[in-house]
């Protein structure tokens, strides 16, 4: 018992001397041997006995040197806790589990770091109802977030048969399954066949022909034939191209395409940020995660995809090798064991994997990624074409499902299944396929599906429909027999245009004739010479032969799931949509409709049903072709031109375009919306016009850093007034919308009370106003009107005196080298009040010591040689735009005519800012 | 059992002083959080930078204090000689000290209408010594003296502008004192 007490007082005791030590001012015996400010000492340092006496601190490499901290201008989670006043040390644990505080450029963000837990997904705690709700959403907000860097990826081009499908992993070549063509009987509602109708717009021949004879040319026809080359189309929405998705940030990207923004998942790199995850890994619990990838790993084979580890590089990860990793792990893996699912099993089993296992098990998007079929057909002849992301977004959505002729009849349910009751819910239609043995399919294609698309496309339904004219970057969808050719007849008329007389010749050498001028009539019918021995030339005529004629458009047989995609959105319509007053007619109205939805043409439930009131699937998206580029018209024929649309039309992108207004639109408050198509019409916006033709594709993108800070400090702040007002401006003085955002930022924090003068109120002025007279300014700065980005680079940091470039003549002035300020008098080292342009310079002060020719402190801005351009080197402009040149600038005076020490400016310039806002609204800066 | 009541109650007062020790060491740290959270977060507004470091913004020129200076009417009928060629630009112009400036002669609708911008770009203006030795200060004067050449050849009497330096009052004030010191008008 003794021994315990004496124990228990021994720890007490060394407990108080730690706690003590802990706060120990210097070092002294008491903290002998103790590394870093616990013993007395700097960071890397030990505190240590010397053998002449006395204590002091020596370096020692096995002392952990100082931590590093945040700036003081991070995030607010990693300024508010912990060591003063610097900021939290990097790694400091954020508000939000599992995100920790990270230096991104100049500031710390909290990014997400890898745990333990399969996905971050949120489960609901209530299954929302298929009633539609009676006010809009409040849902927490989408708005656009931190933005992180393009993810790596290969930039593999697969061998003829298309680009990588899907995102990040490798080819695939033919579609497994072809829905066979047929009268629609089920997704009916924009169609009357299985694969509804678009089409490539008709080509015009011009014909211009010099014709040159004797004889009178009749008005005729020609026949000219006319090629249309589709082998370089492309998708033109849904999902984006290798080379996009190398060259875009994730937010931009799920800002694009309906498969990013339903789907997108980031790999294990830890600058991961929550949003990156996308609608379905936020509303799928982890065991429907778990269960669907369990049914895809089992069903899945010879199938390698990517994903970006935590050491921001790519890995490969082949769907066997997974397998085998996931050895022990079999409910990770075997849908079909039912008792994983239950007791949590799957979950102690993946918390089991390594971390290896596990991240590239988190890594793998398990969707159908196979391709869909689609058609092209001028009536003779027939492409098909590959249509990727299409499968995989319905597979997302609805699960995985039989054939219509499946048994056992297996239905692994989708992201709707999980959130729908189970009275509401919908089987996606499931068409008649053909064989997916390739010999039996393309007999079957030849026998039954190939006559029907060249009869319906000989039918020659003509083109109709309004087309999006901004095509996304998409896969190609490397057709088969992409040239198809038709002859084009066109009307030609003969003008005469010049004409050279007939006339006689003397024979060669006949000296005589020559003298004498015999050859100089003609005959009655002006064909032969009067004199024998002459020899005639008849007359020659020129002709213009000119005309134009149309051919005939090309029939696109565009795949049926992409109106049931249409409806998995915005929800489909009842067979009838009429209503009557009389109550015997709605009611077989209603019948009808029962029968339907149950039977032939099921209404789908919808995000829009689901999340919206009513009246908003009025709001949903415009009905539009999407115009997918690549379409090329070409004739052999020299006297032909053939122009025609380079686009080929599809159906639809209503999918696509609705599901951005519910992210971005529905779902973000009115005073937080930064797309300018949430705006009402009186609104104005930054639409980019501008912008994009100032920069005439030298746009760079702003470095991750300033895209996190305008996100986070700067988008709340771009309300709808204050849009206004600068589109208001950008439409009086040409100068683009998105710099006026920038400018008014930097002088007045795009508070809708402050001057973009200089951020003092407004006084009686409107925004509009001030934004107007700083556009004028700025032209005037810029000689009359700002004509690219040098030019507008150079008049910005006009607009702001120009003074603080970072590049200038410094040097290291001794009289200054104490001080933090180099005022004109002699108080400004003490006073910041006397920091005025006092004239002359007081004797004694610093300026006058330290001179004016050059800073008076070295200035630690490394990228002055070559000597940058105007303004490049101005952190009021440039600050944070592109890496390393912007990572870090500095401000160099804080008072008017008084140097200061040079500190870093740490917020992003009013060109990245104006940048920021370009790209953020525009799809393809 | 005396023993063991004694150790308890020794037990209890070492516990004590450990949690009287925990509490206080907590305390502080607590106390620094407080302190910290005091600090202002980024100003998403008009003071740039780190908290605690203060930054005097520039200031907007108060154009209407021109007219103290020289009459609306006389700036107005001077100006109208000119404005039919403005905006003039000058690029590259050498000056003597090695600055190469370029400077813009406009005058934009949202201002009154007598009041002519005359900026000279490539000068620091805050290096505001009127004398000499002031490298910035000579370039401005060679500058505005060839801006001046450039207006009196279409007739245009200087002194009797209102002109404007530059959008910033420091420049303005600046470029006002070269102008008064090295006496570039008259």
């Amino acid at each position: 018992m003794k021994k315990l007490l004496l124990a228990i007082i021994i720890l007490g005791i060394v407990a108080i001397v730690f706690s003590t030590t802990a706060y120990a001012a210097t070092c002294s015996n008491s903290t002998e041997n103790i590394c870093g400010p616990l013993g007395g000492c700097g960071y890397g340092t030990r505190c240590v006995s010397y053998l002449s006496g006395g204590y002091g601190c020596q370096t020692d490499s096995a002392c952990p040197t100082q931590p590093v901290t945040c700036p003081s201008t991070s995030v607010p989670d990693c300024l508010l806790i912990k060591n003063p006043p610097l900021g939290a040390t990097v790694g400091t644990p954020c508000s939000t589990a599992g995100y920790t505080c990270q230096i991104q450029g100049n500031i710390c963000g909290c990014v997400l770091t890898p745990t333990s837990t399969p996905t971050p997904t949120i489960t609901p705690s209530i299954t929302p109802s298929v009633t539609p709700s009676t006010t809009p959403s409040i849902t927490p907000s989408l708005t656009p977030t931190p933005t992180i860097s393009p993810v790596p990826i290969n930039k593999v081009i697969c061998p003829n048969n298309g680009t990588i499908y899907p995102p990040n992993s490798n080819c695939y070549s033919e579609p497994k399954k072809v829905e066979r063509i047929a009268i629609d009987l089920v997704d009916s509602n924009q169609g009357i066949l299985t694969y509804p109708i678009s089409c490539i717009s008709a080509p015009t021949v011009t014909y211009n022909r010099t014709y040159t004879g004797t004889a009178p040319l009749p008005d005729t026809t020609e026949n000219v034939t006319v090629n249309t080359d589709i082998s370089n189309v492309q998708l033109g929405f849904l999902g984006p191209d290798s080379t996009t998705l190398a060259g875009s940030n994730p937010d931009t990207l799920a800002k694009k395409y309906l498969f990013n923004s339903l789907f997108d998942k980031p790999g294990a790199q830890p600058n991961n940020q929550k949003e990156s995850f996308r609608t379905f890994w936020r509303m799928l619990d982890s065991l429907s995660q778990a269960q669907l990838k369990a049914y895809y790993l089992e069903n899945t084979k010879d199938y390698t995809y990517y994903y970006v580890g935590t050491d921001f590089t790519q890995h490969p990860v082949k769907i066997e090798d997974i397998k085998n990793s996931l050895n022990s792990a079999t409910c990770l893996k075997t849908f079909s064991d039912k008792s994983c699912w239950k007791d949590d099993k799957y979950v102690t089993q993946y918390q089991s994997l390594n971390q290896t296992t596990k991240d590239e098990y988190d890594a793998l998007l398990p969707f159908d990624f196979n391709n869909m079929r689609a058609y092209v057909s001028s009536g003779s002849d027939v492409s098909s074409e590959n249509i990727p992301y299409l499968q995989a977004i319905m597979s997302g959505l609805k699960g995985y499902r039989n054939d219509i002729l499946g048994f056992p009849n297996v239905v692994i349910p989708g992201l709707f299944d999980y959130y729908t009751p189970e009275w509401a819910r919908r089987n996606l239609a499931l068409y008649p396929t053909l064989s997916t043995n390739p010999v039996l399919l393309d007999a079957q294609l030849k026998l039954y599906q190939y006559p029907i698309i060249k009869f319906v496309a000989s039918l020659d339904l003509g083109c109709s429909g309004s087309v999006n004219n901004s095509p996304k970057m998409s896969p190609k969808t490397y057709p088969d027999h992409p040239i198809t050719t038709q002859t084009v007849t066109v009307p030609v008329t003969s003008v005469l245009t010049g004409t050279t007389p007939g006339y006689c010749m003397c024979p060669p050498g006949d000296y005589y004739c020559y003298l004498n001028d015999t050859c100089t009539g003609y005959g009655a019918d002006q064909t032969a010479c009067l004199a024998g021995s002459c020899s005639f030339h008849p007359g020659i005529n020129i002709y213009n032969m000119t005309g134009k004629g149309v051919g005939k458009p090309i029939t696109v047989f565009n795949n049926p799931y992409i109106t049931s995609l249409t409806d998995l959105v915005i929800g489909g319509k009842p067979l009838i949509s009429n209503s009557s007053t009389n109550p015997f007619a709605q009611f077989i109205i209603d019948l009808i409709n029962a029968v339907s939805d149950r039977l032939i043409a099921p209404v789908q439930p919808s995000f829009y049903k689901m999340l919206l009131p009513d009246f908003a699937s009025n709001s949903a998206a415009p009905k539009a072709l999407v115009g997918a580029t690549g379409v090329t018209n070409t004739s052999s024929d020299a006297n032909a031109a053939v122009s025609g649309s380079d686009t080929i039309s599809r159906e639809n992108n209503l999918a696509e375009d609705s599901m951005y207004l519910l992210q971005n639109c529905w779902f973000v408050p009115s005073d937080q919306q930064s797309s300018s198509k949430c705006s009402k019409a009186t609104v104005g916006t930054c639409d980019g016009t501008k912008m994009k033709a100032l920069l005439a594709g030298s746009y760079q993108a702003p470095t991750s850093a300033a895209l996190s800070y305008f996100y986070t400090y700067i988008v709340p702040k771009l309300t709808p007034e204050v849009i206004s007002a600068y589109s208001a401006a950008e439409k009086a003085t040409g100068v683009p919308c998105e710099v006026f955002a920038g400018i008014h930022f930097e002088e007045g924090g795009n508070d809708p009370g402050r001057s973009l003068q200089d951020g003092s109120p407004l006084s009686g002025k409107t925004l509009e106003q001030s934004a107007i007279q700083a556009g004028q300014e700025l032209n005037g700065k810029a000689g009359g009107q700002i004509t690219g980005l040098d030019n507008l680079i150079s008049a910005l940091s006009r607009y702001n005196g120009g003074g603080n470039s970072n590049c200038q003549a410094s040097t290291t002035c001794t009289a200054a080298s104490s001080l933090t300020r180099c005022g004109q008098t002699v108080a400004c080292a003490t006073d910041t009040n006397s920091c005025v342009c006092a004239n002359p310079t007081e004797a004694g002060s610093c300026h006058s010591a330290c001179g004016t020719t050059a800073f008076p402190w070295p200035i630690p801005y490394s990228y002055c040689t070559p000597f940058p351009k105007e303004g490049y080197s101005d952190p009021y402009v440039t600050d944070m735009w592109l890496s390393p040149q912007n990572d870090t600038m500095y401000l160099l005076y804080q008072y008017d005519c008084t140097q200061t020490k040079p500190i870093p400016h740490a917020r992003p310039g009013t060109l990245t800012v104006a940048l920021s806002l370009y790209s953020l609204d525009t799809p393809n800066p | 059992m005396k023993k063991n009541k004694t150790f308890i109650i020794f037990l209890g007062i070492i516990g004590l002083i450990l949690f009287t020790l925990i509490v206080y060491f907590t305390t502080i740290r607590t106390q620094t959080t407080k302190q910290i959270s005091t600090i202002p977060i980024i100003p998403a507004g008009i003071s740039p930078n780190a908290p605690g470091i203060v930054v005097k913004e520039p200031v907007a020129v108060d154009v209407s204090s021109l007219s103290n200076q020289i009459p609306d009417t006389v700036s107005q009928k001077e100006k109208s000689k000119i404005a039919p060629f403005l905006p003039i630009n000058v690029q590259n112009f050498k000056t003597s000290v090695g600055i190469t400036t370029n400077f813009n002669i406009f005058s934009i609708e949202s201002e009154p209408s007598q009041v002519i911008h005359a900026e000279v770009y490539g000068i620091n203006y805050y290096l505001s010594d009127a004398n000499t030795n002031n490298p910035q200060a000579v370039a401005f004067v060679e500058s505005f003296n060839q801006i001046k050449k450039l207006l009196s050849d279409k007739g245009v009497d200087v002194s009797k502008l209102q002109i404007l330096y530059g959008n910033r009052e420091y420049i303005q004030s600046t470029a006002e004192n070269w102008v008064k010191v090295f006496r570039l008008l008259p």
